[in-house]
């Protein structure tokens, strides 16, 4: 105590600040997780939170009775899923083959233009999304090309997670290739050279020179991926879906706000959703980096 | 020198040619946007599919775009959340990732603390009942700039850049009677010119494109910043506003192109700045690669 | 490091901290302004009123007025300040209004104001249809958002008070079972308040006679002529929009030939609840193999108003549910601009078997659960009842159903007809649309209506018809509907957080069956969810409700 009353004052100038920086971190990040015990109350806000009273474990035994259980965890683990599938190795991909062009011009062009949507903000972007596959929009058209019939797509709920999934690969491909590409330009060129002496050809160099390079920054980020399985951003999803698409769009944090905020105004029942998937990911998170760090010995703590 | 084999090139133009086909797909949306914007209105919505080159020429869309009240209120809520959202995310920001990169008893446990909130948030909810009902910031700019003061990620990038400068550097400015303000001010920063302009660029998009927390807390028209009345016009659909006085027949017409006009109006100063300053927001990732 | 680099990057510098503190000092500023303002609500109201309106005249009182604003006025004017109407009641009134107007509609409306009640942010007055408010009225009294308006209604408001007395059926709507009144009336009362029917099915009649059809009174009939369109036009024939969801609660459709309510309706005096009778099977089986074949808009549950009103309007469908006004009235001018002959009629409710007589009428009670409630936030409660009650003077109920004299009417045989201004406007509006600028006629707000503006505004022959004929079987409504009831607080939540669970399972249950991704025989699962989900207590309030609204 002593000790940190000394470093307080020698650092006066540091605390002050970093001062304003932890007040932040205090008031918004850890307040909320604070006031996440509403999930165990019957929280009003008249009452306030210390007011209002307890009520065990209610809240969750509500959302696990609830038939929309299983259709958000399924929902939100299948988006997940087929984000890991299809949206995790595309950026891998681009980046091996963006290092395999030669022609520096005609990689930085590929560049810019790849990282672009990126910048593009969600609402245009899921604007953009819901005129094209309208009925008359141009996804449909091409449907209509290959023999299929025109429908508005995001009106049924047997398209929403493709469409999700995919235009979320579009907006998301060139701007996560980013960091694989740095990771690729930390390998030494030598490899690569004496491979070629060897007589390796450029899949052989791509499997057992480029690949081996990514695996840690791979490892990183499929940690973080498997952390964040039960987090689907629901930004896009409430821009997206209806209620024709529910049964196939609404994921835990949609479901959350919509019970919570949109519809109504049951505070404790959707702290309780939240708090469950919060600890969930954190649960995973902690899951994947212990096996990853075993396995690989890659992690990120 | 190795000569290149046929099995070679074969792969070069394969790679070339799928280069080349993620640049269409990635760029024809935003010609599509582009030319529909300057169609004819009514040609447009009879036609179906994959657009050459504008039906027609028609600048009405823009003129009523333009002449939108909302459009320009957008903008200019937009504009003072992202100077003084910036700047208020710069100063936090540099302060603390600074102050984080000297060395002082509780830095890591501050440390720890902050990147505890990475993985485990208090969610939606609560978060909304702090800022709304007892921060009571409801339909005021305070929520959209405050609350978004600091991002972690970027926080963690400028404290990397600043780790990066020569300890050498700083002892000698103390010697030469500088405090810690002064040597943020006068030494750290000055070197750090890059990474505060990925820090800029970072949090400026950010507050551009943000729309979720206005939804969540602004009620005044008057306040909506431009993604809100953007998600009006493009994903509810409702064009009312620039319709005034149409009869019913022109509506539908000129709904459509009003939809891609307004678009290009909302996306062009990011189109715009973006070939610029490409090369900026690469450099972020990098620095925050490095570290992670 | 280049020493110009070093002052160039001092300026910047300098440049962001300048505005960091302009920052600061900003929102220090904004601080204690909110701080204020949440510690005594009212403050927010006025204040933002002050802001919003600067040219208030000296000496009225400034209050902020929240209210979704109707279709035909959002298509003409920002704001209801800029109606004419409103600008002359507040001369007559000295009051000075700032509107609020949320944006979208639907549940985007009904979640700006969750927001804004549980922000505890009010304006002065709330004029909204309370059946969209969970809870109703009581529950907002018993939240102390709105205050009792029955002694003000008693000291200020004299023509309120005397339509109250004199008939006392309407009293009983407007009062709560205990006697209250919370809210300030929207009514359709006396000489000139008979019209109650607004709405109906509309078809295309120029294709009836064509194909040589009968217009439909029967589903059987329905289906044949809507058949017959399908085959040989090529179209999806009857359209709707999701705001009318078939087989919802909210859904203006072919329910009522089978018998049912849209939601909970009269059974004798016992109160049912449709999805739960054995004839909403019946009823989804047909939809599902109307829309399977080709009968129903396949878009049905994604359009939105303006897309429906498209469809209509460009003979991309046949047949949907329309309002007298708004939809024949935009409809068919539209219409008969790209083809002349073009001829919309009005359908009589359909039934199951010929000569049966409809009871599913859309008809409104003399009040319809519309007007305007006064936050605990208003300060000038007095005031505001007196601007209210104005709307009902002679004078004012003119001034709201026909605006200004010798601007928008004219006085012959002492009888308003209105001027070209509304009837033929110069700017080429509809005339929904010019009445909408200048008055409030054709929505619902607070005061009472006219008949008489009604027979100006149906201007075609089609739509005089149709007033006519959807009012045929009018009567039979009361019959089968519930009146305004009222809840009490603790029934109002509780009917509340059953409903609100319960209509959304509805909303996608039934559009999964009639969609086809879902077999007709979910239902009867469903039917157990309901129950599940107090379905059986929801109806045992409104039952209750319901009786005590017949002792009243």
């Amino acid at each position: 105590m002593q000790k940190l009353m000394q470093d307080l004052s020698r650092n006066k100038a540091i605390y002050l600040m970093v001062l304003p920086m932890v007040l932040y971190y205090v008031i918004f990040k850890y307040f909320p997780m604070y006031g996440s015990i509403i999930a165990f109350k019957d929280f009003s806000v008249s009452k306030g939170i210390l007011g209002s009273p307890w009520t065990g474990l209610e809240n969750f035994q509500a959302f696990f009775d609830s038939i929309y259980f299983w259709r958000v965890i399924r929902n939100t683990l299948l988006i997940s899923v087929y984000q890991l599938v299809f949206g995790f190795p595309a950026p891998i991909i681009l980046a091996i083959l963006l290092n395999e062009i030669r022609k520096k011009t005609f990689k930085s062009i590929v560049q810019t233009v790849s990282y672009l949507p990126h910048f593009i903000s969600l609402v245009v972007i899921c604007g953009l999304i819901l005129d094209f596959t309208s009925r008359d929009g141009i996804v449909s058209t091409i449907i209509e090309w290959l023999g299929g019939e025109r429908s508005t797509l995001l009106g049924s709920a047997d398209n929403f997670r493709s469409i999700f999934v995919t235009s979320g690969i579009w907006q998301e491909l060139g701007w996560s290739s980013i960091i694989f590409l740095a990771a690729l330009s930390g390998i030494n060129p030598e490899l690569y050279e004496a491979a070629r002496v060897d007589g390796a050809g450029r899949f052989r160099q791509m499997w057992s020179i480029t690949l081996p390079g990514l695996v840690p920054i791979i490892m990183i980020l499929l940690i973080l991926r498997i952390g964040g399985m039960m987090d689907i951003g629901f930004e896009k999803i409430i821009l997206l879906y209806n209620p024709n698409t529910y049964e196939t769009a609404d994921v835990i944090s949609s479901f959350v706000y919509r019970k919570g905020i949109a519809e109504g105004q049951d505070y404790s029942f959707t702290s309780a959703v939240g708090l469950f998937q919060a600890v969930i990911n954190f649960v995973l998170l902690i899951g994947a980096n212990w096996f990853s760090r075993r396995v690989s010995g890659n992690r990120l703590w | 020198m190795i000569k290149r084999t046929v099995s070679d090139r074969l792969f070069d133009w394969t790679n070339a040619a799928l280069m080349l086909l993620l640049i269409v797909v990635t760029l024809y949306p935003f010609y599509h946007v582009i030319m529909a914007s300057l169609s004819d209105s009514n040609r447009l919505i009879a036609h179906q599919g994959l657009l050459a080159g504008p039906l027609g020429f028609n600048l009405e869309a823009y003129e009523r775009v333009l002449a939108n009240p909302n459009i320009f209120s957008g903008y200019r809520n937009t504009l003072f959340i992202l100077v003084f959202g910036t700047a208020l995310n710069l100063l936090l920001t540099a302060m603390g990732a600074y102050g984080l990169s000297r060395k002082f008893m509780l830095r890591k446990p501050i440390m720890i603390g902050i990147i505890f909130t990475m993985y485990f948030t208090g969610g939606l909810i609560p978060t909304y009942l702090l800022v709304n009902n007892w921060l009571g910031w409801g339909n005021s700019m305070l929520a959209l700039i405050v609350p978004a003061a600091i991002s972690t990620w970027n926080l963690i990038i400028m404290r990397t850049s600043f780790e990066a400068i020569p300890e050498s550097l700083i002892e000698s400015a103390k010697i030469d009677g500088s405090g810690e303000f002064g040597i943020l001010l006068r030494i750290v920063l000055p070197l750090s010119m890059p990474v505060i302009a990925v820090m800029i660029l970072y949090y400026g998009v950010g507050h551009w494109n943000s729309w979720f927390n206005a939804m969540l807390f602004i009620r005044d028209r008057e306040l909506f910043p431009l993604q809100l009345i953007l998600r009006e016009i493009l994903v509810q659909n409702d064009t009312s506003a620039m319709q005034l006085g149409d009869a019913m027949g022109d509506q539908q017409g000129i709904r459509e192109s009003i939809k891609y006009a307004t678009i290009m109006v909302a996306t062009l100063p990011i189109l715009f700045v973006y070939p610029f300053l490409q090369r900026f927001f690469v450099k972020g990732v990098m620095i925050g690669a490095v570290k992670e | 490091m280049g020493k110009q680099f070093r002052n160039k990057s001092i300026l910047l510098l300098a440049i962001i901290m300048v505005f960091s503190v302009m920052a600061a000092a900003c929102s220090g500023n904004e601080g204690s302004n909110k701080g204020n303002n949440a510690s005594d609500a009212n403050a927010s109201g006025t204040n933002a009123a002050a802001n919003k309106e600067s040219e208030a005249p000296a000496g009225a009182t400034e209050l902020s007025l929240w209210t979704p604003l109707n279709p035909n006025a959002s298509a003409i004017v920002k704001s209801l300040s800029d109606v004419l109407m409103v600008q002359e009641w507040e001369k007559k009134t000295n009051v000075k209004f700032s509107f609020e107007h949320p944006t979208g509609a639907g549940a985007d409306v009904v979640q700006q104001f969750g927001v804004m009640v549980a922000s505890n942010d009010l304006p002065d007055i709330i004029v909204w249809g309370t059946n969209n408010i969970q809870g109703g009225p009581s529950k907002l009294f018993q939240d102390g958002t709105i205050i009792k308006l029955n002694e003000l209604i008693d000291e200020h408001a004299p023509n309120l008070k005397k339509i109250l007395d004199e008939n006392p059926d309407v009293a009983r709507q407007v009062k709560a079972d205990n006697g209250d009144i919370y809210v300030f009336p929207h009514l359709r009362v006396g000489e000139y308040g008979k019209y109650k029917t607004f709405a109906g099915q509309v078809i295309r009649q120029d294709w009836l006679d064509e194909l040589g059809l009968q217009q439909p009174e029967t589903i059987d009939e329905w289906e044949n002529v809507l058949r017959t369109i399908k085959e040989k036009k090529g179209i999806a024939p009857y359209t709707s929009e999701k705001g009318t969801l078939l087989g919802t609660k909210s859904s203006y459709d072919f329910m009522g030939a089978y018998g049912l309510g849209k939601e909970f309706y009269l059974n004798g005096s016992s109160v049912v609840y449709s999805p739960l009778q054995p004839e909403f099977k019946t009823y989804l089986a047909k939809m599902q193999q109307w829309y399977k074949e080709g009968l129903i808009d396949p878009d049905y549950a994604t359009n939105d108003g303006k897309a429906k009103d498209a469809k209509m309007s460009s003979g991309k469908a046949a047949a949907s549910f329309g309002y007298i006004g708004g939809s024949i009235g935009t409809w068919l001018p539209a219409l008969q601009q790209s083809e002349p002959n073009a001829m919309l009629s009005a359908v009589q409710y359909p039934v199951l078997n010929k000569g049966d007589e409809p009871r599913f009428t859309e008809t409104s009670w003399a009040y319809a659960n519309q007007g305007a409630m006064l936050t605990s936030a208003n300060e000038n409660p007095a005031e505001t009842i007196k601007a209210l009650d104005y709307l009902l003077s002679e004078e004012g109920h003119m001034l709201k159903n026909f605006g200004v004299e010798g601007t928008t009417y004219t006085l012959a045989d002492n009888q308003p007809v209105y001027t070209d201004l509304i009837l033929k406007n110069p700017d080429g509006l509809p005339i929904g649309q010019a009445m909408a600028k200048y008055f409030i006629a054709n929505y619902a707000f607070v005061g009472t209506d006219d008949d008489r503006y009604n027979e100006q505004y149906y201007a075609l022959d089609t739509q005089k018809e149709a007033a006519k004929k959807y009012a045929e079987f009018a009567d039979n409504a009361a019959t089968v509907l519930i009146p305004p009831v009222s809840l009490t607080p603790e029934e109002a939540d509780e009917f509340g957080k059953i409903m609100t669970d319960i209509n959304t399972y509805r909303d996608e249950i039934v559009t999964q069956i009639i969609m086809g991704s879902a077999s007709v025989d979910d239902i009867d699962g469903a039917v157990e969810q309901f129950k599940k989900m107090g379905i059986e207590r929801a109806i045992e309030i409104q039952q209750a409700a319901y009786d005590r609204f017949n002792k009243r």
